[in-house]
């Protein structure tokens, strides 16, 4: 008896632990997948939801009740404002006849307006909101968000997937600014010595903003354009696709880049595919004075060679001295990369390469006296550059068959 | 009539839940607070602490047999003076459980139920603790052999994909603020050593309790492993610098990472985990703080204690803090290790002062034949 009465209280409890009151259900509730943020003129916040369309044929959908929604678009965008981030998405539920959640969102978008004022106050909610997961990818769009939220992208279902797709993939190849975790830029805000960086998207003229178009006639709707740098939370500037290559060979997390260059002796062409890259830094101080010593070593492959003429031309690769000539070449390539993208920053005033957070690890006492007027030592930093690449791969044929 | 017994294994695996809860619930907001990057040099320290109190609390268990600290209080210091002091120790008890109730339900009601009442959060985790309670310690045992090895699993796999986030310049430099802040940060987790006052109460039900003290060291050496690779991994994968602003860094830690772009949302982990040490912490206190009351007041059997007192668990859960920033003020190091010792640590100091003298000079009391606990 006693243990039957012990499994009935059990089984009471059961029903009373499923969470009656936050019971929602699933039909009522629609996932943003992309938040876009942007600035008015009166300081307002404008926020833009992507929603994957719950009635629309695409997803999977269609009418509950009747009703034709053979025509309803596969993402929905909801623009509202409010006067701070959190109002402006909770004002988009006043023309939304769902719930709405925010914990599938996959991709945080930032006008450049909001970026050049500053991003603290979404970076607050972002980091406070338990929705949302900071494992997600963030660019700065250069163009129209809305814009580039409601047009069609060709190959993928939604601009969002789209845009997530070319961050983890398209910019591992292209040596543009690639995205991480908005995390791991993040961390950097209070980290003595060290800015964030985030990929810019600008909006091509491909981008109609209807979201139709005959698929046929599709044209892309935005490329990866290098990346901003930040000082805390504003946007100082840009960083060209060059810079943010040599931004990533820095940070050694650079995967693969193309490089195209003269062939020695010749006023002809070859084109490089650098890999195996393994850029580092380390800080030193000598005689005194601060400097920072960038290191990469690489491997390069050929993938083609063209003549002016456009005609194949006899370059022996075979003869060790072009090859030896083809690597210095490249490792001075690789290397004006990395000093475009020093300048840059150092032009900019702002640490993007952690360069301070390097003597602050290294040389913590010295770090305290130089924490305050960093920003400035660091527009005068010396940096010297050791480049190295170890071998040229030839593909599948030594030299081009006149 | 039988005599309830939990093995030294079962001991083992409770003070590990309860110790290592609390440390993933809590902890690296601590450890981070002032030691920064080096927290986890000040969570090795805080182990040894935490052993030797296991040591300390529990040392006095293995003078008096078979006695709880409720019983061998009055047998040192007489009967008024030890039902004082007693009153202290089950106001740690009550105090114990009600504080990591009102964690939990705080990081359920806030994160994921937000709707329900706060007061329905905590009431469904005592009405099950304290059920728990009435079927008594072998069934606490046992619930704590079976969520065991799950609870392992959890904080385990928890740390391991937290590895993936994990950047070691963040730990970077070591010691450049000195010793100064590393030494301050051992303060809260000796502060939460306190939970091994069960032990003090649960080595008389042991099958062996003459290796009580050895298992609650073992616990504490555990538990404080736990606490050391949290203390890596927590401002290794966040920076010190932003780690220590998060309210529940292990958990925003599992929510964070992402080992691939498929596996991910992790966070459940550590809330299943955390739901289980809590089931066993809430019944053990509500166990140890019943029994010890029903010795106090000279009854047989602790049960029809249990109901008033899981009423009272969950008033005081409720009533105790008007928000979490109140519990995080508990927790501060310059007002938890000054409460705990007044409570707890100073007690027991009295109790070895008083001991020491009494076995120099010969007046130790006897310790009265005791068969265990009995029940119908």
């Amino acid at each position: 008896m006693r243990r039957f009465a012990f499994a009935v209280i059990l089984a009471l409890l059961m029903l009373i632990n499923t969470g009656c009151w936050d019971y929602r259900e699933p039909g009522e509730i629609v996932h943003a997948i992309a938040l876009g943020f942007d600035i008015d003129d009166d300081g307002q916040y404008i926020v833009h939801l992507l929603f994957p369309n719950p009635v629309s044929p695409a997803t999977g959908g269609g009418a509950e009740t009747g009703g034709s929604t053979e025509n309803q678009p596969p993402t929905v965008t909801i623009t509202s404002v409010g006067q701070t981030p959190m109002l402006a998405i909770t004002n988009a539920a006043l023309f939304i006849p769902r719930n709405i959640s925010l914990a599938h969102v996959r991709l945080i978008l930032f006008s450049t307006r909001l970026a050049r004022e500053g991003l603290a106050p979404v970076i607050d909610l972002l980091k406070r909101e338990p929705e949302i997961r900071l494992s997600i990818n963030s660019v700065i769009v250069e163009g129209d968000i809305k814009t580039l939220l409601t047009s069609t992208t060709p190959m993928e279902s939604s601009p969002a997937m789209g845009l997530n797709r070319l961050l983890n993939l398209g910019a591992d190849v292209s040596g543009a600014l690639f995205a991480g975790p908005i995390l791991d830029e993040f961390v950097k805000l209070p980290r003595p010595g060290h800015e964030m960086t985030i990929t810019r998207v600008t909006v091509l003229s491909g981008a109609k903003g209807d979201g139709g178009g005959e698929a046929s006639q599709l044209q892309p709707t935005a490329m990866l354009n290098g990346g901003g740098a930040f000082l805390g939370t504003k946007l100082m500037g840009w960083l060209s696709p060059r810079e943010a290559a040599g931004y990533h060979l820095i940070q050694g997390d650079l995967r693969v880049y193309f490089k195209n260059l003269i062939v020695p002796g010749t006023e002809d062409f070859f084109t490089v595919e650098i890999r195996q890259m393994a850029g580092s830094f380390k800080p030193e101080i000598k005689d005194g004075e601060l400097q920072i010593r960038i290191s990469v070593k690489a491997r390069a492959a050929i993938h083609d060679i063209v003549g002016r003429s456009m005609e194949q031309v006899p370059v022996l690769l075979t003869d060790p001295d072009v090859t030896t000539s083809m690597r210095e070449r490249v490792a001075e390539a690789i290397k004006e990369d990395l000093v475009l993208a020093v300048e840059r920053a150092q032009e900019l005033g702002t640490d993007i390469f952690g360069f301070g957070f390097a003597f602050y690890r290294k040389f913590p006492k010295v770090w305290a006296e130089l924490e305050n007027d960093w920003p400035e030592i660091f527009k005068k930093l010396k940096v010297e550059y050791e480049v190295e690449v170890h071998a040229i791969r030839p593909g599948l044929m030594f030299t081009p068959i006149p | 009539m039988k005599v309830e017994k939990i093995s030294n294994r079962q001991l083992l695996f409770i003070l590990f839940m309860i110790q290592s809860t609390i440390i993933l619930s809590t902890l690296p907001v601590f450890t981070t607070g002032n030691a920064d990057q080096n927290a986890w040099i000040a969570a090795i320290m805080s182990t040894f602490g935490m052993v030797a109190i296991a040591a300390y609390i529990g040392g006095l268990s293995l003078k008096f047999p078979g006695l709880t600290v409720i019983e061998y209080s009055s047998l040192l210091l007489g009967k008024y003076a030890g039902a004082f002091f007693s009153f202290s120790f089950l106001w740690v008890f009550l105090h114990i459980a009600a504080t990591d109730t009102r964690i939990y339900a705080d990081l359920i009601g806030g994160q994921f139920l937000r709707e329900t009442s706060f007061t329905f959060i905590i009431t469904v985790m005592v009405v099950l603790s304290a059920l728990a309670v009435y079927m008594g310690i072998e069934t606490i045992g046992r619930a704590a052999d079976a969520l065991f090895p799950w609870f392992l699993l959890f904080v385990l796999l928890s740390l391991g994909v937290s590895l993936t986030g994990f950047d070691i310049q963040n730990l970077q430099p070591v010691l450049a603020q000195g010793w100064g802040p590393v030494l301050s940060s051992t303060a809260s987790p000796i502060g939460f050593a306190a939970h091994v006052i069960a032990l003090t109460m649960l080595i008389p039900a042991l099958n062996k309790p003459e290796k009580g003290v050895t298992v609650g060291m073992q616990a504490m050496l555990a538990a404080g492993i736990i606490l050391t690779m949290a203390a890596v991994l927590v401002p290794g994968v966040f920076g010190p610098q932003h780690g220590k602003y998060l309210r529940y860094p292990f958990f925003t830690m599992l929510k964070t990472v992402s080992p691939t772009q498929f596996f991910e949302r992790f966070d459940v982990l550590s809330v299943l985990a955390w739901g289980f040490g809590l089931f066993i912490d809430v019944a053990v206190y509500l166990y140890c703080g019943s029994i010890g009351l029903s010795q106090l007041m000279g009854l047989r059997d602790n049960r029809p204690l249990i109901g008033p007192m899981a009423v009272i668990w969950v008033i005081v859960a409720v009533s105790s803090y008007d928000d979490i920033f109140d519990v995080l003020r508990l927790f501060q190091p310059h007002v938890l290790l000054p409460y705990v010792t007044t409570f707890l640590y100073l007690p027991f100091l009295l109790l070895w002062l008083v001991y020491l003298v009494r076995y120099f000079t010969g007046t130790l009391p006897a310790v009265p034949a005791k068969k265990g606990k009995e029940r119908s």
